[in-house]
């Protein structure tokens, strides 16, 4: 599937959204988003699925329907969205007790709010920037190690413009002076760690809301939490891989 | 490639790696896994030897800085596919973030060897004897100056590599041919200041030789 990009301030203020407690069964916000993606897809899917005629179908038809139900209540647990989750609570015992009434108001009320939900996400979506002129986008890369930049705007290098520097400092600098509309940090290094420098990188007014990610072989979960509490976006594991650094990144840059 | 085979050919010599695995990781780009295997070769023995250097004087202090550096050459090893020695690189790691000096003592031995013998593998067959080196005209590297100098300061090391690797088909005596050599090493690094100051000395190099009439 496509990653898609979505406003974290945004989605973190849909109030049906228990963000705080779904990202941590997520590695990262790329992985929470693309989950959020299939979501809004599955609602789409089960809206049309299942029109409100469960009441005059078989039990089969409807004990089918009572474990659906329980999958994607457990699926909105999962996505921190508790209070839909809740709201179908309701709707399983009406169903396991064909109640007709209850059943059919619990229908209506569930469709609603999949529907808004789905619209939520939908425009919690980033648009990506068309490309307004033949200028690489400019990805700011930081490791100790040369041998890794090479691989990075090796892989990286024939869509975006990669600087790549080997200390904190000096990225610091190259931020300053150039621009990124990405970061992409290792977080062990010497002098200043890469969550040391994110945290600099975002006190600069400029970059508070310039995409970050880590390329790190650290996958600690306190590095982990605390890249997230940065938020980063997106939480690569050595080596690199160009595959999946490009599905991620690209969706940016309307690559 | 020193008898003109093709790089796969001669990756599947290399003993240790995962070439096909690592060739997908980067998606099926010969260039850019050559690109990424020399400059590890070039810097693989510095990278054993800090290793082995922070081992010698490790103290409480120092163990720290060793694991970092194990960490380091643990994410080196497996960029290149070369997963075992990875696996140990990453084994120390833990250990001496541990403090364990003791069973580092166990390993740390026979990983340098280990090591060393690999990185010298990779040199011998990474290298070119046969290259051919004609007499080039001095002329040349004061026109690259200027692209290396701005490469040097937009953190550019592509253009500059580039740049050098025309200029490294020729030689032009043994003191440039070194600084342009140096040169070479600091982009390769993204030591992009340290380039900057050689490319002040190559120029003053190339201008002497000019007024001496070499």
């Amino acid at each position: 599937m496509g990653s898609t990009a979505y406003d974290i301030a945004k989605l973190a203020k849909i109030s049906e959204f228990s963000m705080d407690a779904a990202i941590k069964n997520f590695i990262s916000y790329g992985e929470y988003f693309e989950a959020l993606d299939a979501f809004a897809e599955k609602a789409r899917q089960y809206l049309r699925d299942y029109t409100p005629k469960v009441v005059t179908c078989s039990d089969e038809t409807r004990r089918n329907f009572v474990d659906d139900v329980h999958a994607l209540q457990r699926e909105f647990v999962n996505l921190g969205m508790l209070i839909s989750a809740s709201a179908l609570t309701d709707l399983i015992s009406a169903a396991a007790k064909s109640d007709a009434e209850s059943l059919e108001d619990g229908l209506r009320i569930f469709y609603a709010d999949m529907e808004l939900m789905a619209k939520l996400v939908v425009s919690a979506r980033l648009q990506p920037p068309k490309p307004s002129s033949k200028e690489k986008p400019v990805v700011l890369a930081v490791d100790d190690k040369p041998e890794i930049l090479t691989s990075v705007t090796g892989v990286l290098g024939s869509h975006y413009k990669v600087i790549a520097v080997t200390s904190g400092a000096a990225a610091l600098e190259a931020a300053r002076k150039y621009r990124p509309a990405l970061f992409l940090l290792d977080i062990e290094m010497p002098e200043m760690n890469g969550l040391e420098l994110a945290k600099a990188l975002r006190e600069l007014p400029e970059h508070k809301d310039t995409p970050l990610m880590f390329l790190t072989d650290n996958s600690a979960r306190d590095n982990v939490l605390a890249a997230k509490a940065l938020g980063v976006r997106e939480y690569f594991l050595k080596p690199v891989n160009k595959e999946l650094l490009r599905g991620k990144i690209d969706p940016y840059f309307g690559l | 490639m020193p008898d003109g085979r093709g790089f796969t050919a001669v990756l599947s010599e290399i003993p240790g790696i995962l070439w096909e695995k690592t060739l997908e990781a980067f998606g099926g780009s010969v260039p850019i896994y050559e690109k990424v295997l020399r400059v590890t070769a070039r810097l693989l023995p510095e990278n054993i030897a800090r290793l082995e250097d922070l081992y010698e004087t490790a103290v409480p202090e120092s163990l720290e800085l060793y694991s970092l550096e194990a960490h380091g050459l643990k994410g080196v090893l497996r960029n290149i596919g070369a997963y075992e020695l990875g696996e140990t690189s990453y084994c120390l790691e833990l250990l001496s973030k541990e403090n364990d000096l003791a069973a580092c003592a166990k390993i740390h031995p026979g990983f340098i060897r280990e090591l060393t013998a690999f990185s010298n593998e990779l040199s011998r067959i990474l290298s070119d004897p046969n290259r051919a080196v004609k007499h080039g005209d001095a002329s040349g590297v004061l026109k690259a100056l200027p692209t290396l100098m701005q490469a040097a300061e937009a953190f550019d090391g592509d253009s500059a590599l580039k740049a050098l690797s025309r200029l490294r088909r020729f030689t032009y005596g043994e003191d440039i041919d070194r600084t342009i050599a140096d040169l070479e090493n600091m982009f390769e690094r993204f030591a992009f200041g340290e380039a900057l100051k050689l490319v002040e000395k190559l120029r003053e190099l190339v201008e002497t030789n000019g007024q001496h009439g070499v």
